[in-house]
């Protein structure tokens, strides 16, 4: 029987993922993401494991290069591919937010400037989000310490995930407005998903078993 | 000095190069083997149509190209051929006795963002069967699309089997708004399970307990016949039941095919295109991450153009089966044989005459000029010692034929392939 090839997240999420999967019954072995393989695989459970950047996740699972995928619904929502989301882990909990300097005296979305700059690691959320509220604003895509933009006077507002605020704080910002919450994703290829069913089905219910705590006490 | 930027196709669009090119009329002729096999003429409409044409079926809008043309009228490249094809029908044949049989072969046009699977120029092949509502017209549709993947040789393919009307009337039952609605029809579109079960919870009490654990179960409800009668226990809905039914008897005519093992229900499939009215299918192989071919009942197109015909029909992917078969290195592709001739000092009539023989008799031959060539330093070619004998410098050496010989040796070679 052909192995399934599951893409995991590199990083934050990573030892999580590992250890549900292995409680699920999907991993007989010790895998760990400072691993420079980046390919690995479980006969005993006849899984394949990429091991990827996050924001690629959604990539390798819509090709189809993996069958299956974990990913944060953060990463999700900005790269909108084409991939079925199976499950929700209930994992590395956050939340997208707008967020500006505390001195400023915006209250409210209502009081953001016209054409104001927004900085962010997830352009295609902050803008769609901006859109539905009528504000037009110009997008600075940005890929790390997003909350330096605003203090150096790069951007008005920035896009991000926060988990308890803490980071936001402490470099002056104070949240908006918040866009979404978000936690990990089981993610699978629309065909696979098919194809392999009965599989993947299996796989997901034993997954949900794992984290329906999470899920419930969120 | 050419800017280097000069040599490349814009984004989106591809060229086809002459391997490739020569697979895809090779398909194309397999697979209109297929379509005249079950009595569908092929029609040929414009790439170029009117805006309001797309307009009336399409969801397509915003990926479409839009121009204006020298007199004012706005035009846009075809986005689908279906519509094109059932304004054919209306305008172009209203003599026409039902069931019109079509088939077509083209290039369309969609302003998407080029990725896994997605080209802004691609091309299809598919029927459209019109005017005959039963449930035989869907099965053999649905065996047309089987018949045709068999044909391009993609080996392991499944086909789903869908209809609009089993989702369709569980959301007329529920007591929800066109938003909420929209909203679980997305999910069920995108199988975006965590936020159907999200959603479907959220309207816990406007669903009632039913209906939600329905809308729960539903990407599970998938398989043979059995699923039919499991989906059809679990709903009074009569819009409901009448697409299980209608389902079944298409399953049923698929059994006389003898095809229904490569069949699998599926009845939380819901499509893009919002023109379908009952059964809906897709194909797909598992050498690629989506969809192969793709089709359904749409039974009020036809009235938009003016004549109130039920229709069936679906599209296949031409560039995704080729990728397919790239990827199973279909060897039933046979190669293009061309002999290439040579004939020092210039050709004669003598010499054209026999080569145009030959290609009357289906050789291919390539004809080469001094001017360009070199003979010594070509490799598989034929050069005239004169107008009676031959020299073939093949890749192992070389061999002297006499016309008769080379005759033997380039049709053997043909078959080869």
């Amino acid at each position: 029987m052909r192995p399934l090839t599951i893409a995991l997240p590199k990083g934050r999420l990573f030892k999580d993922v590992i250890a549900i999967l292995h409680k699920a019954g999907y991993l007989g072995k010790k895998i760990d993401d400072d691993s420079r393989r980046l390919l690995l695989s479980d006969e005993s459970s006849g899984l394949n494991f990429i091991l990827a950047k996050p924001t690629d996740v959604p990539t390798y699972v819509e090709y189809g290069a993996a069958d299956l995928g974990v990913v944060g619904k953060d990463v999700l929502l900005e790269e909108a591919k084409d991939v079925c989301e199976l499950l929700d882990l209930g994992l590395g909990g956050c939340r997208l937010v707008v967020a500006v300097r505390q001195e400023t005296g915006f209250q409210s979305l209502q009081d953001f400037p016209l054409n104001g700059r927004v900085a962010s690691k997830y352009p295609r959320v902050a803008g769609d989000f901006f859109l539905s509220h009528g504000i037009q604003v110009d997008l600075i895509k940005l890929h790390g310490s997003i909350e330096l933009a605003p203090i150096v006077g790069l951007a008005d507002a920035i896009v991000d995930i926060t988990s308890t605020g803490e980071t936001l704080r402490q470099n002056g910002l104070k949240i908006l407005a918040e866009i979404t919450p978000c936690t990990a994703r089981l993610i699978a290829n629309p065909v696979s998903f098919k194809i392999e069913f009965d599989r993947i089905h299996r796989l997901a219910q034993a997954v949900r078993k794992q984290v329906q705590g999470n899920v419930l006490t969120r | 000095m050419v800017a280097r930027k000069l040599l490349t196709t814009p984004k989106g669009v591809r060229d086809i190069l002459p391997l490739e090119a020569v697979w895809r009329r090779e398909l194309e002729a397999r697979i209109n083997k297929v379509f005249v096999g079950y009595g569908y003429r092929e029609v040929v409409t414009p790439t170029i149509e009117r805006l309001e044409v797309f307009s009336k079926g399409s969801e397509l809008d915003e990926k479409m190209y839009k121009f204006v043309d020298r007199d004012g009228e706005i035009l846009a490249l075809r986005t689908d051929m279906t519509t094109p094809i059932a304004r054919v029908v209306c305008g172009r044949l209203p003599e026409e006795k039902p069931p019109i049989r079509l088939c077509y072969f083209g290039n369309l046009f969609r302003y998407d963002d080029p990725q896994a699977g997605r080209k802004r120029e691609f091309y299809q092949a598919g029927v459209e069967m019109i005017g005959d509502a039963s449930p035989e017209a869907d099965a053999e549709v649905i065996a047309i699309a089987y018949h045709s993947l068999q044909a391009a040789g993609v080996e392991d393919f499944r086909i789903d089997l869908g209809h609009v009307g089993y989702v369709h009337g569980l959301l007329a039952e529920a007591a929800l708004n066109e938003a909420s609605k929209d909203r679980i029809r997305e999910c069920l579109m995108h199988k975006d399970l965590v936020g159907l079960e999200e959603t479907v919870r959220a309207y816990q009490a406007e669903l009632g307990r039913d209906l939600m654990e329905i809308f729960l179960r539903l990407p599970t409800l998938r398989g043979g016949m059995e699923v039919l009668q499991q989906a059809g226990a679990l709903t009074k809905n009569p819009l409901a039941r009448q697409a299980l039914e209608n389902m079944a008897e298409i399953f049923t005519v698929l059994k006389w095919y003898g095809i229904d093992d490569s069949i699998t229900i599926d009845l939380s499939m819901i499509k893009k295109m919002d023109y379908y009215t009952g059964m809906i299918m897709e194909g797909y192989s598992k050498e690629l991450g989506y969809d192969l071919c793709s089709g359904g009942r749409y039974n009020n197109l036809l009235a938009t153009f003016g004549s109130d015909l039920p229709a069936t029909g679906f599209a296949l992917g031409l560039d995704r089966v080729l990728l397919v078969m790239e990827r199973q290195k279909c060897s039933s592709l046979t190669k293009q044989s061309i002999f290439r001739f040579c004939s020092p000092g210039g050709w004669n009539a003598r010499r054209i005459q026999w080569i145009m023989q030959r290609r009357t008799e289906g050789l291919n031959l390539e004809t080469l000029n001094d001017l360009h060539v070199n003979p010594e330093a070509l490799r598989n070619v034929f050069v005239f010692v004169d107008d009676e004998r031959l020299i073939w410098y093949g890749e192992k050496g070389k061999e002297e034929f006499d016309l008769e010989g080379a005759v033997s040796f380039m049709t053997m070679h043909s078959l080869e392939g």
